[in-house]
C-alpha cells in the first residue's frame, strides 16, 4: 500500500484512513507493507511494515538512483505559482532535513518519491511477491501505475478527493488532474468514498462504471469521549457552542457557516461559534466576521490536533459541515461519535451514509440557521439526535470497510487474471 | 356460521407546511389565516386527488356494484376520519357523494372516532377526546346521513380506560387489534367485554387474515402469491369462531397495491366466492356485536394499537421528540379554553392528527420503511419534521397567547370605560 501520511504524521483524513484501514485489514489476515515519503517521525505499528521512501532507503536496499526518473506529462514550470493545500508536504519539501531528503521543489519531491517508492516496491516484490498494489490519492499514483506496468500486479487506487473537490472546481490545476485521470484509467479497480465522488470520476475522468466501487469511511467510535462539558463565556455564564472544524478553504463553505451564524445571533446572542482549523481563507474569514458584526461571538482556533478536537467536540452543542463540495467529510462521523448533533451539507459524501444528522443545502443559510437554532432550543431534539448519533456511529466500523476493500482486491485480481487470459489467447 | 366483518379505514391527514424557526411569532403578512400558515394546501390537494383517483372513486364504484348486486347479503363497515371528509368536500365533492351513496343502501355501517384522527384519548383530561368524537358524529350524520353506533379509536389505540370512556359516550361496540399478548390462548374471532364495562362489546381485528390482503397481497415472495378470492374465501371458511374482523386500510385497494396487482378484481370477486361457503355471511360491526354475547372479559391496562411489531403507541410516542410535541399540544388545552377562538380551535385540532407524530418516528430500518412509505416529506427525515412541527407549535402558542392578551386588555378597557369609579380608584391607587 502506498500513501503519503500515516500517524503520527497527519495533516488530513488520509493518514487516519490508512491507519484504521491497515489495522482492520491486518485483523482479517492481510499482510501490509506501507510506503510513504520520508518524515521526521519513526513510525512503527505492529500490524504493518512502514517504509519511508527516500534515497537512504534506496541505498539500504542496494538500489541505485537511475537517471530516468518517473516523468509527468504536462509538467511545466507552474509549480512556483501554485498555492498548494497539502501544507505538511510542502513544509517537508522545504525543510533542510537530513542529508538526502527531498531538498527540492514540491513537485520534484513528489516525482522523486514516486520514483523511489516504485523501485523499492519492485525490488521487494521480487523477493516476496505481493498480491495487490493499492495507492491512495494522486501523490502516490505514478508509483502505482509504474509498479503495475512493470510487475503486472493488480492495481487498486482509492480516490479520497480530486483536484475538482479541493478547488471547488475553481481553477483546478491541470497537471494534478492529469495524474488523477491517469491513475483512474490505469487502475484495475477504483475505490471512492461516496456516490457523489464516484459520479465525478465517471463524468470528469471517463472512468468505466464497472471498476468504480463506493466504500464509505468509518469511525472507531470508542476513541471519542461521549460526555459533555459546558463552555463558559467571559462572565461565567454557560454558552451554547456551534463548531466548524476543517480546512479554511472555499471548498469547505466556511463563509456560509459565518452567514448562518449572523442569522442565529439575530435570535439568540448567547451562542459562540468556533472556527477550528487553518487555511488560506483565514484572513478573509476574520474580516468577514467583523463585517457581519459578529466577531464578538466567533472564535478562530487555528490548528487543532486530533486530541484537542475530541475535547472541543465535548463542549460543542452542534457541529456544522457546510462544505460546497466534500467527497466524504469524516469530521461529521467524529462529531456524531462524540454525541454532538451534526448538520451536514447535502453536497457531502457523508450525507449519503448517515441518517441521524440534519442535511441542508450549503447555500441555504436561512435553513442552516433555523436548524442550528432548533437544536439549541429544543432539548428533546438535542437529546434524541445525540443518543441516536452515538448508536449509529457504533455500527459504522473499519472492519466493514476492510471487508469491502478485500472484496475490491479480489475483484482486481480477478479482472487482472481475466485480462491476462484474454491476452494469452492472441 | 361465522360473520365476516369487512371494515375499511379511510383517512387523510391535513399535512403541515414547512415552518422555519424564523417564522415563529413573525406575524407580518397574512396572519388572519392559520389555515395557510400551517397547512400545505398544494400538497394536501395533490395527495387527495391521487388517492381519490386511484382508490376512493374506483373502489367505491366496485363496492356500490356489490351492494346493488348482492341485495342485502353484502354488508360492511367504514371508518372515515373527519379530516378526510373535510378535504373531500374541499377538493373532490364527488368523493363525499359516492360515500353517501354507499351509506344510503342501509347496508353500510359507519364507525365513529375522533374527527381529527388524534391521540386525544391519551390525554389526562378526556373532555377534548369527547368533543372530537361528538364533532365526528355530527359530521357523519350531516354528510353521510347515517348515525354511527359503534366506535373505533385512532389507529385502533385501545385500553380499559378508553373503552370505559367510549361506553360512557353511548356506543354499542368498539373494535381494536387482536393483539396476541392480550388474547393469550383466546381467539380474536369472538365478541368480548372490556374490563370495567357493562354493555360495550369488544371486537378484535384478525391481523393475520387482514394483513394477508393489506400487506402481503402483492408480495411475489409470499408463498401464497397470487392470492385469489377463491383461495381466500376457503381460508375464511376454515377459520373457527363467530366473527372474523377484516379491518384494513382503504388505500389497500389501488394505492398500496396498484390496480395491476389484481387487488380490485380480488375485492370484486370476494362476495361471490364467500357465498359459495354456506358457513359464511357478511355483517357490519354493529350487527355482529348485537348478534353475539361476550365470550369473556378482556383486560387491557396499557394501550395497544394495530401499528408496527410492538402493537403499542410507540409509533407516535416512541421517542423524545414525539413525546415533546405531544405534551406541548396537550398542555395548551387550558390556554385554548381561555382564548376560545373558533379559528384557533380548528388549527389546534388539526395539529393533533396522529400522522404528524408518526413522521417523527426514529425506529429501526424495518419499521422506518413503513413510515417512509406514508411520509409526504420526501427529502426529510424525522428530525426535519420535528423542527418544522415544533416551530409551528411554538408559533401557534404565541398566537394563542396573543389572543388571550388581546381579550384581557379589551376586557380591561371595557371595565375601565364602563365604570369611571374603578378608573378613579386605579388612579388613586
Amino acid at each position: 500500500m502506498l500513501g503519503w501520511e500515516f500517524p503520527p504524521f497527519v495533516s488530513g483524513g488520509l493518514g487516519t484512513h490508512c491507519f484504521e484501514l491497515t489495522h482492520a485489514l491486518s485483523a482479517l489476515g492481510v499482510e501490509i507493507d506501507f510506503f510513504m515519503p520520508r518524515t521526521n517521525y519513526e513510525i512503527h505499528q505492529p500490524w504493518l511494515n512502514v517504509f519511508q521512501a527516500d534515497l537512504n532507503a534506496l541505498e539500504a536496499h542496494g538500489l541505485q538512483f537511475d537517471v530516468s526518473p518517473v516523468t509527468y506529462s504536462g509538467y511545466g514550470g507552474a509549480s512556483t505559482q501554485l498555492q498548494f493545500n497539502s501544507s505538511k508536504l510542502s513544509e517537508l519539501s522545504q525543510s533542510p532535513g537530513q542529508s538526502k531528503s527531498y531538498d527540492l521543489g514540491f513537485f520534484e519531491a513528489v516525482g522523486l518519491y514516486n520514483h523511489i517508492a516504485a523501485l523499492l516496491v519492485e525490488k521487494k516484490h521480487r523477493q516476496k511477491p505481493y498480491d495487490v498494489v493499492h495507492v491512495h490519492d494522486w501523490i502516490s499514483a505514478k508509483a502505482g501505475s509504474t509498479i503495475a506496468k512493470r510487475t503486472g500486479l493488480p492495481f487498486v487506487s482509492t480516490v479520497h478527493s480530486t483536484e475538482y473537490d479541493r478547488t471547488a472546481d475553481m481553477w483546478p490545476f491541470d497537471w494534478i488532474l492529469g495524474i488523477e485521470k491517469e491513475m483512474v484509467q490505469d487502475s484495475d479497480q477504483v475505490i471512492t468514498v461516496s456516490r457523489r465522488s464516484a459520479q465525478l470520476l465517471l463524468e470528469k475522468f471517463a472512468a468505466s462504471p464497472a471498476k468504480v466501487n463506493v466504500i464509505y469511511n468509518a469511525i472507531d467510535s470508542s476513541k471519542f469521549p461521549k460526555h459533555k462539558e459546558t463552555m463558559q463565556d467571559g462572565s461565567g455564564k454557560a454558552a451554547k457552542v456551534v463548531l466548524y472544524h476543517g480546512r479554511l478553504s472555499v471548498q469547505k463553505g466556511v463563509e456560509f457557516f459565518l452567514r448562518a451564524a449572523q442569522k442565529v445571533l439575530s435570535k439568540d446572542r448567547d451562542v459562540k461559534f468556533l472556527v477550528s482549523g487553518k487555511g488560506d481563507l483565514l484572513p478573509r474569514l476574520v474580516e468577514m466576521a467583523f463585517d457581519l458584526g459578529i466577531s464578538q461571538n466567533v472564535m478562530f482556533l487555528g490548528y487543532v490536533s486530533d486530541d484537542q478536537l475530541k475535547r472541543i467536540l465535548c463542549t460543542s452543542d452542534v457541529l456544522v459541515l457546510p462544505s460546497v463540495s466534500e467527497p466524504f467529510g469524516i469530521v461529521a462521523l467524529e462529531s456524531m461519535a462524540s454525541g454532538t448533533p451534526t448538520i451536514v451539507s447535502k453536497t457531502s459524501g457523508v450525507s449519503e451514509r448517515v441518517k441521524n444528522c440534519l442535511k441542508v443545502d450549503f447555500w441555504d443559510t436561512d435553513e442552516m440557521a433555523s436548524k442550528i437554532l432548533s437544536i439549541l432550543s429544543y432539548r428533546s431534539l438535542y437529546e434524541e439526535m445525540r443518543e441516536n448519533s452515538i448508536v449509529e456511529t457504533e455500527s459504522i466500523t473499519w472492519d466493514d470497510v476492510a471487508r469491502q476493500t478485500i472484496g475490491v482486491y479480489q475483484k482486481a485480481i480477478h479482472t487482472k487474471t481475466a485480462a491476462k487470459a484474454a491476452m494469452a489467447m492472441f | 356460521m361465522a360473520k365476516i366483518c369487512l371494515c375499511f379505514h379511510v383517512h387523510q391527514p391535513v399535512r403541515l407546511s414547512r415552518f422555519s424557526y424564523f417564522g415563529i411569532g413573525n406575524t407580518s403578512g397574512d396572519s388572519a389565516s392559520l389555515d395557510t400558515r400551517y397547512f400545505d394546501d398544494g400538497m394536501n390537494k395533490h395527495y387527495f386527488n391521487k388517492a381519490a383517483d386511484q382508490c376512493y372513486l374506483p373502489t367505491n364504484k366496485i363496492l356500490q356494484g356489490l351492494l346493488d348486486e348482492n341485495r342485502g347479503k353484502f354488508r360492511f363497515s367504514l371508518s372515515i376520519t373527519g379530516t378526510l371528509l373535510m378535504q373531500a368536500q374541499k377538493y373532490r365533492p364527488e368523493v363525499v357523494e359516492s360515500f353517501r351513496n354507499l351509506c344510503s343502501t342501509g347496508r353500510v355501517d359507519v364507525l365513529d372516532e375522533t374527527f381529527y384522527h388524534s391521540l386525544s384519548s391519551l390525554y389526562g383530561d378526556l373532555s377534548e377526546f369527547s368533543e372530537q368524537v361528538r364533532m365526528h358524529n355530527q359530521l357523519v350524520r350531516g354528510l353521510l346521513g347515517v348515525s354511527p353506533q359503534s366506535f373505533r379509536n385512532t389507529e385502533a389505540i385501545y385500553s380499559d380506560r378508553i373503552a370505559q370512556a367510549v361506553e360512557g359516550l353511548g356506543y354499542k361496540a368498539i373494535i381494536t387489534e387482536g393483539v396476541d399478548r392480550i388474547l393469550g390462548w383466546r381467539s380474536p374471532n369472538y365478541v368480548y367485554r372490556p374490563q370495567g364495562c357493562s354493555s360495550l362489546k369488544l371486537l378484535m381485528r384478525n391481523y393475520k387474515l387482514s394483513d394477508d390482503v393489506g400487506f402481503r397481497f402483492s408480495a411475489k415472495s409470499w408463498k401464497e402469491w397470487p392470492l385469489t378470492a377463491d383461495k381466500y374465501a376457503t381460508w375464511l371458511s376454515a377459520t373457527p369462531g363467530q366473527v372474523i374482523n377484516l379491518f384494513m386500510d382503504y388505500e389497500t385497494f389501488g394505492e398500496h397495491h396498484w390496480k395491476d396487482t389484481g387487488i380490485l378484481d380480488f375485492l370484486a370477486h370476494l362476495p361471490q366466492q364467500t357465498h359459495n361457503h354456506s358457513n359464511l355471511s357478511f355483517s357490519t360491526i354493529t350487527e355482529a356485536a348485537q348478534s353475539f354475547e361476550p365470550s369473556g372479559t378482556l383486560s387491557v391496562p396499557s394501550e395497544i394499537s394495530w401499528a408496527d411489531a410492538e402493537r403499542n403507541t410507540s409509533t407516535w410516542l416512541g421517542n423524545r421528540i414525539q413525546r415533546a410535541c405531544f405534551s406541548e399540544l396537550e398542555s395548551l388545552l387550558p390556554k385554548m379554553r381561555k382564548a376560545n377562538d373558533p379559528q384557533l380551535w380548528e388549527a389546534y385540532r388539526r395539529l393533533q392528527t396522529s400522522d404528524h407524530l408518526m413522521y417523527l418516528s426514529t425506529k429501526g430500518m424495518s419499521d422506518r420503511e413503513v413510515h417512509n412509505y406514508f411520509s409526504p416529506y420526501k427529502d426529510s427525515g424525522p428530525y426535519d419534521n420535528f423542527i418544522s412541527f415544533m416551530n409551528i407549535i411554538a408559533d401557534f402558542k404565541s398566537q394563542v397567547e396573543g389572543k388571550i392578551a388581546k381579550e384581557q386588555s379589551a376586557a380591561q378597557c371595557e371595565i375601565s370605560n364602563g365604570n369611571p369609579a374603578i378608573e378613579k380608584e386605579n388612579v388613586l391607587a
